[in-house]
């Protein structure tokens, strides 16, 4: 019996040390989307978090592979490192784009691999091909965009049209993205949304306006976009020499008259300093 | 250095004091290292987890670290209006209070920017003010004109310390150290015409230029808030009305290290009530002027009945947010030294030390006033947002920080009174008038002492 109670503790205790050892890994939440700007440019981002002080709070330095897998094979698109968001992109590579091109739907899997820190996890996602035209046309002095979808029947031609879908028509601006068009503009039974481009917005020197048109987190699509430049817009020349030295602009810019003031007070008064820093030398001197 | 037997007596006095360190000394210094150890901490604790351990968040961006700043750059003026215009204007009195006084701007000069650093979220970035500041920026205008007036406050102390400095020198030490440091910063002074020349022209000249740098110190700094369009900060008359708060609370520091350093180094033959009754009537006067000031700034603001300065003037009035520490910073803290200091009854060294510190301690909390509740007032409404977004309260780590920044400022000045004679010992010759009011105050005492005797005397003669 005195035998048996510390070999039981030390065993208890060897226990409990597997137990935490194996508990200290973290899981991970895995987030994937897919966004399409062009027929040949096509990327998977990738977010990783982890639950950390009662909240979910981005991963970083993490490795995950990102697969193309269908019934029979699943291959390697190529491996992403998390940053400090916890997010990791991947150009998918051209190698992979002309056999994507045959296909209608994409099976894409994250895999993280377990390691000393998180237990294994994968995420996959499932996307339907969908192919999005923008057409720019003046109709009755009207500006319209219009934007058509399209998606591959079962013979793999373009042909069926996407319907009810939600599509976004925005164009740049210099901090973010303005929303034109309706608050919701929906792909009618053609897969087609049109909507009027309105006739004052500023654009460059010569109205230059860059539009972007997509579909937003679709569950079936993932991302689609679509740029394009227009000149419709209100030709607007910036006059910068009215705002070039004013005191909201950058530093170097500063108004010449406060530049002299307080370049001034500074010169004064560190002048007076030295003056009687050499002054003290003068002391110094003084004593010989 | 040949010394007058005046001077002699007082370097005596002073070095025999400087050497040693008494038990309540020990005592004091220990004290004051322990909360220096709870600030370090603090500090610790904020480096490792990051802002999020104060009650600093998106909303309420300033707390009491910056409170803690305007605090003491305002105490700085002890040093830099007392000193500078007394020494200018050759008032005879000022001997003794002068080197307290510029020991206080150079400490809190040296402090008070301290708390801007523990308020920055990046500090690595802190190069990036000098590289990429925008000159037309007050905050970078605050940087030039504090790091000026520091150098300036340091060389106008050292300057005023020569003379003790060569006097040291010239003493029989037997700490080694102590000989060649006084030896390198007495810069071979020996009071020749020439020297006496030179350094009575370099005082002269920074008592001068100290004053308006220290004005526009406190200028630029109440610029950061009025030049932005915050309710309650957005004023003209702020800048005026931080100057007479700064040179306010710097008088009442002033008092109050005057008394702390006249008891523990039995200094009373040194700084006697008459300075305690001048600096007394000085803070009165600013006391005044202060309210005068503070009546106007929430007068013509309450009267305008703006949206945003109302919902702050309803914070400071209302009795379940800010109106306890309104009345007494605003009310309670003017009004108190002006009535005392001003009723002769009243007035003695200890109730102008103790108005002082409620002076002080008022200015404090005046300084958090003007910060807190302005920005939980944001212009745009906050709503569904947890209370700590919008409610600043200051955690246990900023307080730790606080005291020991007051912890900090005590063991400077405890330690800069074993380097130097808090009071100085060389006495030049406008010095003489100090030694006559002393007189005058002996003379009084005499006379006060003789009637005392007279009536005790009738007392009894009446029982008889």
């Amino acid at each position: 019996m005195k035998i048996f109670v510390p070999y039981s503790l030390a065993g208890l205790l060897l226990l409990t040390t597997c137990l935490n050892s194996v508990q200290a890994k973290e899981k991970a939440k895995i987030g994937l989307s897919y966004l399409k700007t062009g027929a040949e440019q096509r990327q998977l981002t990738v977010e990783v978090k982890s639950r950390m002080d009662n909240r979910y709070q981005p991963v970083e330095g993490l490795t995950l592979g990102l697969y193309l897998e269908n019934d029979s094979e699943s291959e390697l698109l190529g491996n992403v490192v998390t940053d400090a968001k916890g997010k990791g992109i991947l150009m998918i590579p051209s190698s992979f784009i002309s056999k994507m091109n045959e296909m209608s739907e994409f099976n894409f899997v994250a895999r993280l691999e377990d390691n000393d820190g998180y237990t294994a996890k994968e995420k996959d996602l499932l996307i339907r091909e969908a192919f999005l035209d923008v057409d720019y046309i003046i109709r009755d002095s009207l500006k319209l965009i219009q934007a058509s979808v399209k998606e591959k029947d079962s013979l793999g031609n373009t042909v069926l049209p996407t319907v009810d879908v939600e599509i976004k028509f925005l164009v740049e601006r210099p901090f973010s993205r303005l929303p034109i068009g309706g608050k919701y503009n929906m792909l009618n039974k053609e897969g087609k949304a049109t909507i009027e481009f309105p006739d004052d917005l500023p654009g460059d020197s010569m109205g230059h306006i860059s539009v972007v048109v997509k579909i937003e987190d679709s569950d079936v699509y993932g991302n689609i976009e679509k740029t394009g430049d227009v000149i419709w817009g209100v030709p607007t020349v910036f006059d910068d020499a009215t705002i070039k030295r004013t005191l909201w602009s950058a530093g170097a810019n500063a108004p010449y008259p406060l530049l002299v003031l307080v370049n001034s007070l500074i010169a004064a008064v560190w002048g007076i300093m030295l003056f009687i820093l050499i002054r003290i030398f003068h002391i110094k001197k003084a004593d010989n | 250095m040949i010394l007058d037997n005046k001077s002699t007596r007082a370097l005596n006095f002073f070095t025999a004091q400087m050497v040693k360190i008494s038990r309540a000394g020990m005592i004091q210094l220990a004290v004051l290292a322990l909360l220096l150890l709870g600030g370090l901490y603090a500090l610790i604790i904020q480096i490792v987890d990051g802002h999020i351990v104060t009650g600093m968040r998106d909303n309420v961006v300033w707390g009491i670290y910056i409170a803690n700043f305007i605090f003491f750059i305002g105490i700085s003026y002890a040093g830099a209006l007392i000193s500078g215009i007394l020494h200018l204007l050759r008032v005879p009195w000022r001997v003794p209070i002068i080197r307290i006084a510029e020991i206080i701007t150079v400490i809190s000069t040296l402090i008070g920017p301290a708390y801007i650093l523990l308020c920055m979220g990046r500090l690595d970035r802190i190069h990036h003010l000098p590289l990429y500041g925008r000159i037309q920026s007050p905050i970078v205008w605050d940087v030039l004109a504090i790091t000026t007036y520091l150098i300036g406050s340091i060389i106008f102390l050292y300057l005023a310390s020569i003379r003790d400095l060569a006097a040291l020198r010239d003493f029989d030490f037997k700490s080694g150290w102590r000989k060649k440091v006084y030896k390198f910063m007495a810069i071979g002074f020996n009071n020749t015409p020439k020297q006496n020349r030179y350094l009575n022209q370099g005082l002269d000249i920074m008592s001068a230029i100290i004053i308006p740098l220290a004005i526009l110190v406190h200028s630029v700094l109440a610029w950061i808030f009025g030049m932005t369009l915050r309710p309650g900060w957005h004023s003209t008359i702020f800048a005026p009305y931080f100057v007479v708060a700064a040179v306010f609370s710097g008088t009442g520091v002033l008092i109050m290290a005057m008394w702390a350093f006249r008891k523990y180094y039995h200094l009373e033959s040194y700084i006697t009530k008459i300075h305690f009754n001048y600096l007394g009537t000085i803070l009165m006067i600013l006391g005044a002027l202060y309210g005068y000031f503070t009546f106007s700034e929430y007068l013509t603001s309450w009267y305008g009945s703006e949206k945003w300065d109302m919902e702050v003037l309803y914070k400071l009035f209302d009795p379940n947010e800010y109106w306890g520490w309104f009345f007494f910073a605003a009310i309670l803290g003017v009004i108190l030294p002006v009535i005392v200091i001003l009723v002769p009854k009243f007035r003695n060294i200890n109730s102008i030390t103790a108005v002082s510190a409620v002076a002080v301690f008022a200015l404090w909390v005046k300084r958090y006033l003007i910060i807190i509740p302005t920005l939980e007032t944001p212009l745009l409404p906050l709503q569904d947002m947890r209370s700590e977004y919008i409610r600043y309260e200051a955690t246990y780590v900023e307080w730790l920080l606080t005291i020991a920044g007051v912890a900090l400022f005590c063991l400077l000045f405890f330690l800069f009174s074993k380097f130097l004679p808090i009071v100085p010992v060389v006495h030049v010759k406008e010095g003489k008038n100090y030694a006559e009011l002393r007189k005058v105050s002996m003379k009084e005492k005499v006379k006060k002492a003789l009637r005392q005797r007279e009536q005790e005397e009738a007392l009894k003669i009446e029982e008889l």
